[in-house]
């Protein structure tokens, strides 16, 4: 009897959670279906069916969001380059984490607590010396003053990420090219990369989604509208009077669009290397 | 040869080394410099009640969220691991992340409208079941409690995610074993699952403490600090002055005050991490 008691307690505790979990969405989904005069009654569903907020926001026809396309592709750009360079930084800094290595001891360590540092860092704590920096050299309103730091706190995740690809590669692998002469270089271009391709992939599409979904960042670099974001005039969205909450809506569905998909294709991924050694019992 | 290989795995570590002493050791070094250049900036901060408000609303978003996000996180893993087999298992198992996909910015929006006071969902069905309307974002604790709602939302899926992990490395025989026994399922879960975790449940709990002490967006994008600024925590007085007064001594104060307590923090973790 007990024992299905608690069954039972669980699932009832777990439906009111998950329906807590979808009323926001569910909330917003509905909104950016309803006419603009609909928005101002509370319902469960909209009471006259509309896409004319997605309209309205892809041809950029409402004063908020006369520069969605631009906004949005300054987005992409940003985040491509924070990807481009977290990969880099990643896979370099993994491989010197990673058993593959052979450098001293006392580096390996000084790198890997590095990372930990810098991954368990609260990164809105770095957010105005960072500004400070950026303003002195001028790069403030370009990508770099979003997209360099961002990389930086990026790059430890994908280190770890890199390294434990790197440790699952067995030493065989690379002694056969050891033996024929192969500089570490070599190996490493030739042997190791080509086999963590699926590592490549986890590791670019976290970075692309860690600047895509960044609100800090970008919010103090840039304050040229033709330099925004999407998140910071979504941000913006907030503080208005007149709110055409159905529009605001589906700027926000269609910006969560693509995250959502790559967070379902790579989901299992999400987990660090760092973890790994704490999460085995 | 071997000298080759030692250079190419320490040029390899050049990168990181880099952009750890651009971004993370000049910006602390550097707003410990500006901070203490000024002592009496950072004693009249001591002295403000403003300042001590911040402090008591991060400390009780600390005590609040921190441990209800693991209880949540808990509690679904558990289900996850219990309903596994059941196509209730696989709906919660596919829907839970939905929160933590989202960019936080599109789900403070849909959070702002749902508070709303006179056109929010919850209101409509606070309404609806007969209860009063709660003026989410119009006094103080409503407002606390939003924020606190937004980052539990927002952040419990994660948990729940490396708790799974941890939950389902756990050998299967050792549950079987016991309930043969005739355990209850809150026996397995004090004697067998917790003690087993433990190490992983402390690490995330310390690592969502300094996380959470850093959290900016839950509270800007829901309350804006407001109402009249009652809301405010540490990292959103910092960025305020900067960006609203323009007191770069000051915002950058603010931020190195908590430091120390991070920093305890931050050591603690770092030595169970290398274990």
């Amino acid at each position: 009897m007990n024992r299905f008691l608690g069954k039972f307690l669980l699932f009832i505790v777990t439906c009111v959670i998950m329906l807590w979990t979808f009323l926001p969405l569910y909330n917003m989904i509905i909104t950016s279906f309803k006419t603009w005069e609909d928005v101002w009654v509370a319902s469960y569903s909209p009471q006259r069916f509309t896409i004319e907020p997605y309209i309205t926001v892809i041809t950029q026809s409402y004063f908020r969001v006369e520069k969605f396309w631009l906004w949005l592709w300054n987005s992409f750009r940003i985040a491509v380059e924070v990807m481009i360079l977290g990969v880099f930084i990643g896979l370099l800094a993994g491989y010197a984490i990673s058993k593959k290595s052979k450098i001293y001891g006392r580096v390996k360590s000084l790198v890997a607590n590095v990372s930990l540092l810098s991954y368990i860092f609260p990164v809105s704590l770095l957010s105005i010396p960072i500004f400070v920096l950026m303003y002195t050299y001028k790069l403030l309103n370009t990508d770099w003053a979003v997209s360099l730091p961002l990389a930086a706190l990026v790059s430890p995740f994908t280190a770890w990420m890199a390294a434990e690809y790197f440790d699952s590669i067995p030493k065989e692998v690379e002694e056969a090219a050891e033996i024929d002469g192969a500089t570490a270089f070599q190996r490493f271009r030739l042997i190791l990369l080509p086999l963590t391709t699926p590592a490549i992939i986890a590791l670019s599409v976290y970075s692309f989604l860690y600047s895509w979904n960044n609100y800090l960042y970008p919010l103090l670099m840039l304050s040229d509208d033709d330099h925004f974001v999407l998140p910071i005039v979504m941000g913006f969205f907030l503080s208005t009077d007149d709110s055409p909450w159905n529009i605001f809506m589906a700027t926000g569905i269609l910006y969560s669009l693509p995250p959502l998909v790559l967070y379902y294709m790579f989901r299992r991924y999400m987990i660090s290397g760092l973890f790994k050694g704490a999460v085995k019992v | 040869m071997k000298k080759i290989a030692i250079n190419f795995g320490l040029i390899a570590s050049l990168p990181i080394i880099f952009s750890f002493s651009l971004f993370i050791i000049y910006p602390v070094v550097n707003s410990i410099v500006l901070s203490t250049s000024k002592p009496e900036v950072v004693l009249e901060l001591f002295k403000s009640t403003k300042y001590w408000e911040a402090f008591r609303n991060l400390l009780i978003f600390l005590y609040i969220a921190v441990p209800i996000k693991f209880l949540m996180a808990l509690l679904i893993s558990g289900f996850l691991i219990t309903y596994r087999n059941n196509i209730f298992g696989k709906i919660v198992g596919i829907t839970y992340l939905l929160p933590w996909a989202i960019p936080t910015v599109a789900s403070a929006l849909a959070f702002r409208w749902s508070l709303d006071y006179d056109f929010g969902l919850f209101n409509k069905i606070l309404t609806d079941l007969g209860l009063p309307r709660i003026p989410f974002l119009l006094s103080y604790w409503p407002a606390m409690f939003s924020i606190i709602l937004f980052h539990i939302w927002k952040w419990t899926p994660m948990w729940t995610l490396l708790i799974y992990a941890g939950r389902q490395s756990i050998p299967e025989e050792l549950y079987e074993s016991s309930q043969i026994d005739g355990s209850s399922i809150y026996q397995r879960f004090f004697y067998i699952t917790m003690p087993l975790i433990r190490k992983l449940f402390l690490i995330c709990l310390l690592l969502s403490l300094i996380w959470s002490t850093g959290e900016f967006e839950a509270i800007w994008l829901v309350t804006m600090a407001g109402p009249a600024g009652s809301t405010h925590t540490i990292t959103t007085l910092g960025f305020q002055q900067v960006f609203q007064y323009a007191n770069l001594m000051k915002g950058v104060s603010i931020y190195i005050s908590v430091l120390p307590l991070v920093s305890v923090l931050m050591l603690i973790l770092i030595v169970m991490f290398r274990r």
